[in-house]
């Protein structure tokens, strides 16, 4: 029996990011310098814009992240940073801490606030890092919020349809006489998305992710692979993930998040 | 701009600092290396400190090793090897001269993502942590008011001030509130109550709270 399966015409599939290595409890974090106030420990908070930032400009400055153990990469982000249009950037891999011709050793594009490198082919190596030369940065020195080193869960097809939603948080209240009197909070927003067609395999996979990341960790989705700098949110679940049955083996899903602020 | 408290729809942010101590003489100290050896350190990772104190009163900062060694009652940061000297009277170390002696620094929290005198607060005030300020005077005024300032409510879900609780000293040191609008810069942020920490309350997995008192409780 063919199952009728509804999704976004783009080429591109949906990804998850979601077990993030760069976070790892083991994993350990050094970067090429730490200003007062921001240390490298900061990368591996969930909130993005509590940063860590290098002591100046250095040829290149650098976050290095040594996994303990080889494991599984597929994609390197670095998230929140400040490297300006013109900085030299690397996303490199290696199984030592030599970097002189590591085995990863890759160009990524850049985008203002956001690096989004899938590497060519799985890599499986202990070490990584992330360097960027930027001698005329107008900071004067380099930060970054977020970084993710993994592998991606991808659906066999994109979304059926996306709503997305914008929040205001603000509080209201009003008078008796019916006038408006609120506090001012900052906006932000939010996606829904909705899958047709999920099959055991992939109902497997996403209880195994919700299992990891549940309303408690933030991660990151790409809406289409193929535009990873410009549809790629660093998000967290404000709804539990219910698959309602089509038929025996085929489940709706929906995916409710919001940014994190 | 500065802080308009009657401004249309203020997205008002809360900045708190509180000065935490570390008790220094219960370490294991190092001697420094000749011809510094008055001078004895620990490692300091909380940074330079703000202050240092033994015996309750203030010993004086030095710029360098040499001029910690010159004096008694002196210290001195190494910001490269994150460092603490101290130079205590008689020049011995800090453990068995057993001076009360405790370093200080400043933690600092907020309702919101802000930096404010070039420093980073940590976003970890609940929406409804800061009390309200109430001021009292007595049937016999006499020039002074009475602060009220309630508890402060820290959040802990993510366990980050476990250690810190456990490591520093909480209890009865400066706290600073401010309250501006986010993102206008230091000029904007006004000093709405400047007092001490009393007793920590409660310290569960979600939550510490902490009380207040007024700053002149504590001033003799």
């Amino acid at each position: 029996m063919t199952i009728p399966v509804l999704w976004h015409p783009s080429a591109g599939r949906f990804r998850i990011l979601w077990d993030n290595r760069a976070d790892a409890a083991t994993t350990i974090p050094t970067a090429s310098s730490e200003a007062a106030d921001y240390p490298i420990e900061n990368i591996q908070n969930i909130w993005p814009e509590y940063k860590h930032r290098t002591d100046g400009l250095a040829v290149p400055d650098w976050w290095k992240f040594d996994l303990v153990t080889a494991q599984d990469v597929d994609y390197v982000l670095l998230w929140k940073h400040n490297i300006s249009a013109g900085g030299t950037n690397l996303i490199q891999g290696n199984a030592a801490d030599a970097w002189g011709a590591p085995t990863v050793n890759d160009t990524p594009t850049w985008a203002a606030d956001r690096l989004v490198h899938q590497l060519a082919a799985t890599a499986h190596l202990r070490r990584w890092r992330i360097a960027s030369t930027d001698a005329a940065n107008p900071d004067g020195y380099l930060e970054a919020g977020r970084v993710f080193i993994g592998t991606y869960f991808e659906f066999r097809y994109s979304y059926a349809r996306k709503t997305p939603i914008l929040y205001d948080p603000s509080e209201i209240q009003y008078t008796q006489g019916g006038q408006l009197i609120s506090t001012r909070r900052t906006q932000f927003r939010g996606m829904r998305y909705e899958f047709s067609a999920v099959d055991a395999a992939e109902f497997a996979t996403l209880a195994e992710i919700y299992e990891a990341v549940g309303m408690n960790t933030p991660y990151w989705i790409i809406e289409d692979s193929d535009s990873p700098l410009t549809t790629s949110y660093y998000v967290q679940n404000i709804s539990e993930w219910r698959f309602p049955e089509i038929i025996h083996g085929y489940n709706e899903f929906m995916l409710e998040v919001e940014t994190v602020r | 701009m500065a802080f308009d408290p009657n401004g249309y729809n203020p997205d008002l942010v809360y900045l708190l600092d509180i000065e935490i101590a570390r008790r220094l003489d219960t370490l294991a100290w190092t001697q420094a290396a000749a011809p510094n050896t008055a001078c004895w350190y620990v490692s300091h990772p909380e940074g330079e400190p703000s202050k240092v104190e033994g015996d309750g009163a203030a010993y004086t900062q030095n710029s360098s090793l040499a001029s910690c060694q010159a004096g008694t009652r002196r210290w001195f940061y190494d910001a490269t090897l994150e460092r603490l000297y101290v130079h205590i009277t008689g020049g011995g170390s800090p453990a068995e001269g057993s001076p009360y002696l405790a370093s200080y620094h400043w933690v600092r929290l907020s309702t919101d993502y802000e930096t404010y005198d070039g420093h980073p607060y940590r976003p970890c005030l609940a929406r409804d942590a800061i009390p309200s300020v109430s001021s009292q005077m007595g049937l016999f005024h006499e020039g002074g008011c009475s602060l009220s300032f309630g508890s402060i409510k820290i959040l802990n879900g993510d366990g980050y001030f476990d250690t810190l609780f456990d490591a520093y000293i909480w209890e009865a040191k400066e706290a600073i509130l401010r309250i501006g609008e986010k993102g206008k810069g230091d000029a904007n942020y006004a000093v709405r109550w400047y007092g001490w920490t009393g007793d920590i309350e409660e310290w569960t997995d979600d939550l510490v709270t902490i009380s207040t008192e007024d700053l002149r409780t504590n001033i003799s």
